[in-house]
């Protein structure tokens, strides 16, 4: 052996990482397992007609979900590339946050605004209805389309300049542009984007279940939740959820390698495009700010201008609010923090135990994950406490592989980079990770805790089915006032949510910032 | 319901759920969500029967009754509570073969709630209605008189999940006394009726009251005397339906997981007392179990069924689930 | 000057050294007495830095010996081993102070005695970097990091030095200055030297031994 080691010695000296790995690979097999001991017991067949429509809708919503945001993606992907204005740095940006946005945001957002009342409703006529499937596409669509400009986008501008200086030569109008160049950019991109929305899409659980309104839109996430939580029926749940894993499971087994692939960076603008001046760019260039004004400024723009001061009083004096607070930032704080420790010992090596890892609980719902742990806490009857424990252990769990994505490649980096002076000098792990990793990685680690951290505080699933009637989440708390209609309350703890999130991004990654000026010199 | 007790609502009940424990003894209580909201009974009842008792009144709000019952069945012997109170009429049977119900030894012979209640003494009627679709005279001009119209009409109707809430229950039982083996039909119409189902009776009712959307909601045929009595508008009334309407008695019991039976049974004393009596029809909105009992002028104003349908509690027991999924199926299709 | 410095010379064997790889094979055999230089020739993937590799130990030898000073160099670490290396590039931590990235030549734990401290500032002294000692590496010119890496490396008190193409990265008359600073700092410390080059024509009158790859065999020569 190169280093005069053993590979078993390599594995024990390796125990850390070891002992992580199975720590995470229990607790995503232990509910499994829970999941499984229960379908011995007595409970009805499952009913067939029902499940068939579950699954129908389920899929069909998916479908339509994906599809749309696709068309709107590449509508909007396209006249970002062509033209430059002020601001367009600003709108990515926007665009980008809307794609972390909590979705009980987004939900109470559409509902606002598209609800026969709201302001854009009041224009959709008598037959508008915001509950069932057009409110699902909505939010979905809301959620799911920065994805795909931002993949198309990246994919645009890696085009060579010389092509663009070639088809300006050449003149090519818009739709020559359209079959020679974009296109061709575009495809090999296709499936996996294409698959990760309808993945998302199909395990959607906030959406579905704040906006379906009743049996006709629900998908099987949600139907678990009610057998559990409405019927307390363990085996049904159970039943559901295995059909959910199979049939999300057998998706992210097609496309898991493309599911941990970092996100391409946006470039700037590069490269004039020909087809700008054509009538048919201005037209479909017009559509793409009609729909970018419809759905990501002006709902939002609803949140805000109907936020009433005189409200904010009470909820700030009130010690449940307060609560609510403090468990989603320890929520939000110990499931980013967990995961970062978690993610960092399994990432030692080339970090394929992380990767692994990742795709294990890729496949699996976050309901059927919760539903387990359901499964094996209620028998223990456990208090608040430990109920909150739980909860950031699973979802310290449910955002590693999002931690993993982005810590990976830049470890690797260094690595590639540093990896051979690093044993030529003798450095241990220790040492490695003291004047190396660590200093290096700061700013990759003050990024994926505040994502981590955005995730947390969003969920919804795992908290609805852990959480006892006393306990508090801001995301539960504006579950609850969605439910009741009680808008103009829940748009402050919409906000409370956001600014919540964006306060520890802000301040995280601030903080790695400093402390890595400090320490390390100005930086590389 | 005016704005401001709406937008406390929640919140202080959370806030009256995160109670200090004391010294003295706790009682704790699992109800639905808008018994101990900030219109709800639960906080003068706290204050009736804590002067009564040196304990605390500890109540743990659930989405709507069927939950308190599914709630007790998870968590069996080990559950914490000493009382539950909510579940109704129709889930009695169910309540009874979870066998954690304890005999509490009342007297109840006083009481003017149609059904024999002395028979088994395990459980307490505390209040008494019908369920009824409301509408917004503002809104509707021309409501439909029967339930056949209804489902025959192009209205926008919210009602709740049987599931989870005992009004929606209520309607699949009613839908069922009305339509026999053609209720799947008549669902699927109902169908094509829905703007939403929602989990819980509030979540229904403050869709239609705050929100102001669809044209129909289900609730009660008292709703109407709190909007006269609160809010002193005559503006939303309940159609009275030609096929008749379901009655529901709701109940309490004290749970065999109670370590405190005495004090529990103390609590329900105190449910079925004039004074508590006097509070239930105008905070929870339903009728009063007793005789006697002053109730605001509204409750006059009130439809009154000429045909009331109930079923067998032993006949829902056996043929809830069937008729879940009978729903669960043309509503869904 | 005073040394600061003192390394444990001696020389280093190859005997029938051998790597295989993909139906490849690699041989090598040469001896090179403490203090001398040799230059690695061949064309590209004749072997030249897989024999870096195989002497540092980032992979292993199939068969042969290796030695030095006597001693089986084959059970011994990384770390353990009697050598520096210098790349092209990555040579030094970016993110690190010119003081820290020699100090980690010292000690990786960057703890450093009073003696150490002195050496830090003898070598850093003859380098020329006793004014950017404060400085992030990532501020230096390529000439400046190179030396660094190379100041790091006489702090190791390796008794060989490797060197890949360590100038090529670097302008004209930079390489130049280096390469001189290189040879100087050779005669004064008296360490071993390894070099991987193509300026076969410029390098040789400066080296003692040539080691010739072709088709996996490795002729050595002495100049």
């Amino acid at each position: 052996m190169a280093n005069g080691q053993h590979p078993i010695m390599k594995a024990l000296r390796d125990w850390p990482k070891w002992l992580v790995a199975g720590l995470v690979l229990s607790l995503l097999l232990a509910p499994l397992l829970a999941l499984l001991s229960q379908l011995g017991g007595q409970t009805q067949a499952l009913h067939w007609p029902y499940v068939r429509s579950l699954v129908r809708f389920t899929l069909w919503q998916a479908l339509l979900s994906t599809l749309l945001s696709a068309a709107i993606g590449l509508l909007l992907a396209r006249m970002l590339a062509r033209r430059s204005f002020h601001g367009r740095t600003l709108l990515l940006s926007w665009l980008d946050a809307c794609f972390v946005m909590p979705s009980l945001v987004v939900v109470l957002a559409v509902v606002m605004t598209f609800r026969p009342s709201g302001s854009v409703g009041q224009f959709l006529g008598d037959g508008w209805r915001l509950y069932g499937l057009n409110g699902i596409l909505l939010a979905h669509v809301f959620l799911e389309t920065p994805l795909f400009v931002r993949v198309f986008l990246a994919r645009l501008q890696q085009m060579p300049a010389g092509y663009l200086r070639q088809a300006r030569l050449l003149g090519f109008n818009d739709w020559q542009m359209w079959r020679l160049l974009d296109w061709p950019a575009i495809k090999p991109a296709l499936p996996s984007v294409l698959m990760m929305v309808f993945l998302l899409c199909l395990t959607s659980f906030t959406v579905v279940l704040s906006l379906g309104g009743g049996p006709r839109a629900t998908t099987l996430e949600v139907a678990i939740y009610q057998a559990l939580r409405f019927e307390f029926d363990p085996i049904q749940a159970v039943k559901l959820a295995l059909l959910q894993l199979g049939l999300a499971a057998s998706l992210s087994l097609l496309l898991l390698p493309a599911l941990m692939r970092p996100l391409p960076a946006s470039r700037s603008q590069q490269g004039l495009r020909p087809e700008g001046q054509r009538l048919s760019a201005y037209l479909q260039d017009a559509l793409a700010w009609a729909l970018l004004l419809l759905l990501w400024l002006w709902p939002i723009w609803v949140l805000l201008s109907n936020a009433r001061w005189p409200l904010l009083v009470p909820l700030l004096q009130d010690p449940a609010y307060w609560q609510a607070v403090r468990s989603s930032l320890l929520l939000g704080l110990g499931s980013a923090g967990l995961t970062l420790v978690l993610s960092l010992v399994l990432l030692g090596g080339r970090g394929r135990l992380a990767l692994l890892l990742s795709y294990g609980i890729l496949l699996m719902p976050a309901v059927v994950l919760a539903t387990g742990s359901f499964l094996l806490i209620w028998p223990l009857n456990p208090g608040a406490q430990l109920r909150l424990g739980l909860l950031i252990l699973l979802n310290a769990l449910l955002v590693m592989p999002f931690a993993v994505k982005m810590l990976r490649p830049a470890k690797l980096a260094l690595t590639q980079a540093y990896g051979r002076q690093m044993q030529l000098l003798g450095m241990n792990l220790w040492q490695r990770w003291r004047w190396v990793y660590w200093p290096c990685l700061l700013p990759n680690l003050g990024q994926a805790f505040g994502l981590c951290f955005m995730l947390a505080i969003a969920d919804l699933a795992a908290t609805l089915l852990l959480a006892t009637p006393q306990m508090n989440t801001l995301a539960l708390m504006l579950y609850r006032l969605l439910g009741s209609h009680q808008l103009p309350l829940a748009i402050w703890l919409a906000f409370s949510l956001v600014v919540l999130g964006v306060l520890v991004n802000w301040a995280v990654q601030g903080m790695a910032k400093v402390w890595g000026a400090k320490r390390y010199g100005a930086g590389h | 319901m005016s704005k401001t007790t709406f937008v406390k609502s929640s919140l202080t009940s959370a806030a009256l759920l995160g109670g200090l424990a004391l010294a003295q003894p706790e009682l704790t209580v699992y109800t639905y969500s808008s018994f101990v909201s900030d219109y709800g009974p639960g906080a003068q009842l706290t204050e009736l029967f804590e002067a009564q008792c040196d304990c605390k009144l500890n109540w743990v709000s659930l989405e709507d009754g069927v939950s308190v019952l599914n709630r007790l069945r998870l968590e069996g012997e080990r559950t914490q509570a000493d009382l539950v109170l909510g579940f109704d009429n129709n889930l009695l049977a169910e309540a009874r073969a979870t066998g954690l119900l304890r005999p509490h030894g009342l007297d109840l012979d006083a009481l003017t709630v149609p059904g024999n209640w002395s028979a088994e003494l395990d459980v307490v009627p505390f209040d008494y209605g019908y369920f009824a679709f409301i509408y917004d005279q503002e809104r509707l001009s021309n409501p439909p008189s029967s339930m056949a119209e209804l489902l025959a009409s192009d209205l926008q109707v919210i009602y709740q999940d049987p599931r989870s809430s005992t009004p929606g229950l209520g309607l699949l039982l009613w839908m069922k006394s009305i339509y026999g083996d053609q209720a799947e039909q008549a669902w699927q119409q109902m169908a094509a009726r829905t703007l939403t189902v929602s989990s819980s009776w509030w979540d229904g009712y403050a869709l239609y009251t705050e929100a102001k959307e669809g044209d129909l909601v289900l609730s009660y045929s008292t709703s109407p005397a709190y909007h006269q009595v609160v809010e002193g508008t005559d503006q939303y009334q309940a159609l009275h339906f030609a096929e008749g309407h379901f009655m529901q008695v709701e109940l309490a019991a004290i749970t065999t997981a109670s370590k405190q039976p005495e004090l529990a049974a103390q609590f329900l004393q105190m449910l079925i007392s004039p004074e508590a009596q006097a509070v239930i029809p105008v905070t929870n909105w339903m009728l009063p179990v007793v005789a006697g009992a002053e109730l605001p002028e509204a409750f006059d104003q009130l439809i009154q069924p000429e045909i009331v349908h109930q079923l067998d509690p032993e006949l829902v027991q056996q043929n809830r689930a069937a008729w879940v999924r009978e729903w669960l199926t043309a509503s869904s299709r | 000057m005073a040394q600061v410095i003192e390394l444990a010379t001696g020389l280093l064997e190859a005997k029938q050294l051998c790597y295989a790889r993909e139906g490849q094979q690699w041989h090598y055999d040469f001896s090179l007495p403490a203090g001398k230089r040799m230059l690695i020739t061949g064309v590209s993937g004749a072997g030249k830095s897989t024999l870096l590799d195989l002497l540092v130990g980032f992979v292993p030898a199939s068969s042969g010996q290796l030695n030095f000073a006597g001693q089986n160099l084959a059970p011994l670490a990384v770390h353990q081993r009697p050598f520096s290396l210098l790349s092209q590039s990555d040579n030094v931590f970016l993110h690190l102070s010119v003081a820290q990235n020699l100090a980690l030549g010292c000690h990786p734990s960057m703890r450093l005695t009073a003696r150490q401290q002195q050496q830090r500032q003898q070598v850093a002294g003859s380098l020329g970097l006793l004014g950017l000692l404060d400085r992030p590496a990532a501020r230096l010119s390529g000439g400046q990091q190179q030396r660094v890496a190379l100041g790091r490396a006489l702090l190791a008190a390796k008794p060989v030095l490797l060197l890949d193409e360590p100038f090529s990265a670097l302008d004209e008359q930079t390489a130049l200055d280096a390469q001189q600073l290189l040879l100087a700092l050779q005669a004064e410390y008296g360490f071993s030297l390894l070099m991987v080059s193509h300026q076969v024509q410029a390098m040789l009158p400066l080296m003692d031994y040539r080691l010739d790859l072709q088709a996996g065999q490795a002729s050595f020569s002495q100049l």
